[in-house]
């Protein structure tokens, strides 16, 4: 919990990279979404790999050199790393994350408990599935702010 | 318990004596190493480690002096010692030999080698390999400075890896590099140009340095040699160690998406392996694999003569896991078989860095032995040497990985991950009929999602349905299906997700798995009959180089899906005593996936081969032929399916005018599988209107009906019964057969 509070300061105290982390990965948005806006009419769409491989690219080099800024923001680097691997894990994975935490239950909520260092994996499931409108409000939301919610839930 | 306490009272005499005994024999042993180090050699060990005791700063000339000499003792060790013939040498530098083939590495890239005839000489390049580590980084400092630009950081330098994004370079040039890593020092250098130059220099000249760029074979050396590893020159291998923190080996997993005949690139199949971090998270584990990207984007006539000649380069790729369960499962439909293997954290951090070692490495890439399969098998002997997996005679697939994997007894655990195709089937089982309209109807968005909400359903039975509802639609998306519009896409999922949140209730769908690959039979056919052909008597051997046939039972396979490659057939007439090929094939591949309310596939057929046929007013006659088709598969009941094929054949030969003869019409067949029998019915016509047959004196048609019966007795054992009636351009024929055949 303590760990969770310093975590989320550090996030409070690092907001204004990580806005602009957000910003630049706003072409990136909601996983598949953003996929497919680009790719509708395109030749190769649907193969989701290319538009990773293309989308993420600039983009995410970008942020990264942008996040790892945040060494600035004088706390422990590791937990901004850990922030930074969620943040990505999810963005990848916008769509899937999305249908596991309605449903409840899932691989990507593992995946994100476990970067998280969450125990009790039902109990985060639960909680996020009740809170489901609150972490997605509209297809605006972009991954850097569904992490948030989560670490703002979970703290 | 008593016994147990005795026990541990008995260690303090021991740990005693050997506290005693140690200082002397630690002493012996020191000297016993000199001596087993230097077996019938000049070299004096005092010239090595005595300067090198006395050395401080101010006499570093005099260490490198005899440093010089340490490692030409070491050069010679290795050459007296025969260690350039170990196991391990062989497993880390892809030596291969055959009783044709001496012995050379599979490698074709110099980069991989020290010694300029490494790739035939395993014993010139350890000894260039061991002088390799021993170079001072000093000297690769100035190397650097002068052959070092920027650009080369990207391309030829061996960070990047891992990348958590799987940035566009890696499905580009399917490189290890660029994927592994996030916030990479040299990645951030490399754009900021030069704020640092100091550091980029010191740091590419240590990642560079043979020590950080073949961690194994350093390893190797070391142990092999009894190195003193405080004597190798200090190095920090920054981007070697930013990818093991990435990675984090702990476990390996086998990954074999199932067979998948829509695609036919992905007829050979496909497998990977995963290895997992800590977390034992699949999802975050990095995939591996190992491809040739421009064979994957060529056309599948360049893949296939491509693939025979080795013109594709083959590198190993690197992906975060989830990027492959998403294209296999959700993008190409298919089920993924996941095989956790018994090696330990070691063995994994072995395999870890021979991979490292691979990367940006080109190896040709041959479409049937040294393809994905053999590689990845190769890169698992790695993690322990002592294992023989990749001894593949002249074929090597996917399936057949697995099964080398089973009977090395590697496997510990098997997971299954359903095709989100097999999800929605799954969830749609479960409901009544009208429930799945309604479904497809609100992800349609035909219907409001109210109609399930405040319908008259159990909250169960809504769960599914809002499930279903989801899935029918994403799958729908991902297909681009006319019925839903991609640019609501972000809104409306989030809406049904929204709406399916608001039930606490989790469905616990029992999704059909299928046939798992490694009970599946083995590649290579021998086949044995007898038969009556009309009336006379023969025997028939037959051969086939792979892989699977429509007759063969599907357990393991594609169900009703036939690649046949390489296959003759020959028949000893006994009565006529008369001796001919029945038919040979070339390539025979066909795919008949049955369509249904979500999926709308065509079934093909495709085959290049010859076979006897019977001429009305000639003798029968070998004829070459190039056939194909299309159709429609229906899956009348569970484990019933009916196809329908168009047909057209070209045939070649004198019997035709011109010698070319083609022949339009099509297939009907029926197969039903129980267990481990299967039952086979196919109706075939064929007319040749425009060029008819010269002998066949107006009856230009040709029409069959067989019906077989197979049994599998073990798995690489089967029989089948079989009756064929033909009517063959004015000519009846049939034939009785018995045939067993032998997989293996």
């Amino acid at each position: 919990m303590k760990k969770l509070f310093v975590f989320l300061l550090l996030t409070v105290l690092c907001i204004p990279t990580l806005a602009q982390a957000g910003k630049l990965r706003d072409n990136v948005g909601c996983g598949l979404g953003t996929l497919l806006f680009e790719s509708v009419g395109k030749q190769d769409g649907g193969w989701l790999l290319q538009w990773i491989a293309s989308s993420t690219n600039g983009s995410f080099y970008s942020a990264f050199s942008m996040t790892t800024g945040t060494v600035g923001c004088k706390g422990s680097i590791s937990e901004v790393v850990k922030y930074e691997e969620v943040e990505i894990f999810i963005a990848e994975n916008m769509d899937d994350f999305a249908k596991d935490v309605a449903m409840g239950e899932g691989e990507t909520i593992n995946s994100v408990a476990a970067l998280l260092q969450v125990t009790d994996t039902n109990k985060f499931a639960t909680l996020l599935q009740e809170n489901f409108v609150v972490i997605f409000p509209n297809g605006d939301v972009t991954a850097d702010q569904v992490v948030v919610k989560i670490v703002e839930l979970n703290s | 318990m008593y016994k147990h306490h005795i026990n541990q009272l008995l260690y303090v005499p021991i740990i005693l004596l050997f506290l005693l005994v140690v200082p002397s024999y630690s002493y012996y042993n020191i000297f016993d190493n000199f001596k087993y180090n230097q077996p019938q050699k000049t070299f004096n060990s005092i010239d090595v480690f005595k300067p090198v005791m006395q050395c401080d700063a101010s006499q570093l000339n005099i260490k490198k002096f005899d440093l010089d000499k340490y490692v030409e003792y070491l050069v010679d060790l290795a050459g007296s010692e025969e260690v350039y013939k170990e196991r391990e040498w062989d497993v880390l530098m892809l030596y291969k030999e055959n009783t044709f083939i001496k012995k050379r590495s599979l490698v074709d890239d110099d980069k991989f080698f020290f010694a300029e005839n490494g790739k035939k000489n395993p014993k010139a390049e350890l000894e260039a390999t061991i002088r390799a580590i021993f170079t001072d980084t000093k000297k690769l400092d100035n190397l650097s400075n002068d052959n070092y630009t920027e650009s080369d950081i990207g391309n030829d330098n061996l960070q990047n890896n891992i990348d958590d994004n799987n940035s566009q370079n890696d499905i580009a040039n399917n490189n290890l590099q660029n994927d592994i890593d996030d916030n990479n020092p040299q990645n951030d250098i490399a754009n900021n140009n030069d704020s640092d130059s100091t550091y980029i220099q010191k740091s590419i000249a240590d990642d560079n340095h043979p020590i950080c760029r073949f961690p194994s074979r350093t390893r190797f050396i070391v142990e092999h040699l009894g190195v003193d590893e405080s004597l190798l020159p200090e190095v920090s291998c920054a981007s070697y160690d930013d990818y093991m923190e990435k990675l984090d080996p702990t476990s390996v997993t086998a990954v074999f998406p199932f067979l998948y005949l829509e695609n036919p690139a992905s007829i050979f199949g496909h497998v990977l392996i995963r290895i997992n971090g800590k977390d034992d998270e699949p999802l975050l584990g990095y995939g591996v694999s190992y491809t040739a990207i421009e064979a994957e984007n060529a056309n599948i006539f360049m893949q296939f003569f491509g693939g025979f000649t080795g013109y594709y380069d083959g590198y190993f790729t690197v992906n975060k896991f989830y990027v492959s369960t998403f294209k296999y499962s959700s993008v190409e439909k298919r089920d993924i078989w996941e095989y956790d293997l018994n090696f330990t954290k070691e063995e994994t951090r072995k395999i870890a860095d021979h991979l490292w070692e691979m990367q940006n490495i080109n190896i040709d890439y041959f479409f049937l032995d040294e393809n994905c399969s053999y590689h990845l098998l190769l890169l698992l002997e790695s993690g322990r040497p002592e294992l023989r997996l990749a001894n593949s005679l002249v074929i090597e697939i996917p399936s057949d990985t697995i099964r080398v994997i089973k009977d090395n007894n590697l496997i510990e655990d098997i997971n299954f991950r359903p095709s989100h195709q097999k999800k929605v089937y799954a969830i749609a089982s479960k409901l009544p009929a009208k429930a799945v309209k309604l479904a497809e109807s609100v992800a349609d968005n035909k219907t409001d999602i109210t109609a399930i909400t405040e319908g008259d359903y159990t909250d169960l039975e809504k769960v599914s349905m809002l499930d279903l509802t989801y899935e029918i639609y994403r799958y729908k998306i991902i297909d681009f299906d006319n019925d839903v519009n991609p640019y609501e896409y972000k809104d409306r999922t989030l809406y049904l997700l929204g709406e399916r949140s608001k039930y606490r209730l989790k469905n616990d769908y029992s999704i059909d798995k299928g046939t798992r690959p490694d009970q599946g039979h083995s590649l290579i056919r021998l086949t044995a009959s007898a038969g009556l052909y009309n009336e006379s008597v023969y025997t028939e051997l037959g051969f086939r180089l792979g892989f699977h046939s429509l007759e063969d039972i599907d357990i393991g396979f594609i169900p009703n899906s036939r690649v046949a490659f390489f296959e003759i057939n020959l028949r000893y007439n006994i009565t006529d005593n008369h001796f001919n090929v029945k038919d040979a094939t070339f390539l025979s591949f066909g795919s008949y996936s049955p369509i249904n309310s979500f999926r709308k596939g065509v079934s093909f057929k495709f085959d290049i081969g010859g076979e006897e046929r019977s001429y009305s007013n000639y003798n029968n006659y070998f004829t070459p032929y190039v056939s194909g088709g299309a159709g429609v598969t229906f899956l009348l009941d569970k484990n019933i399916y009916l196809f329908i094929v168009s047909d057209s054949d070209l045939s070649f030969g004198s019997p035709y005018e011109y010698y070319v003869g083609l022949g339009l019409g099509g297939n009907v067949g029926i197969s039903f599988t129980y267990d481990f029998i299967k039952l086979l019915i196919i109706g075939e016509y064929l007319i040749y209107p425009f060029n008819d047959p010269v002998a066949s004196n107006g009856y230009a048609q040709r029409t069959s009906g067989t019906i077989s019966l197979t049994g599998a007795i073990t798995r690489n054992n089967s029989l089948m019964l079989s009756y064929k009636y033909a009517y063959e351009f004015g000519k009846t024929n049939s034939d009785l057969e018995l045939q067993w055949s032998f997989f293996f």
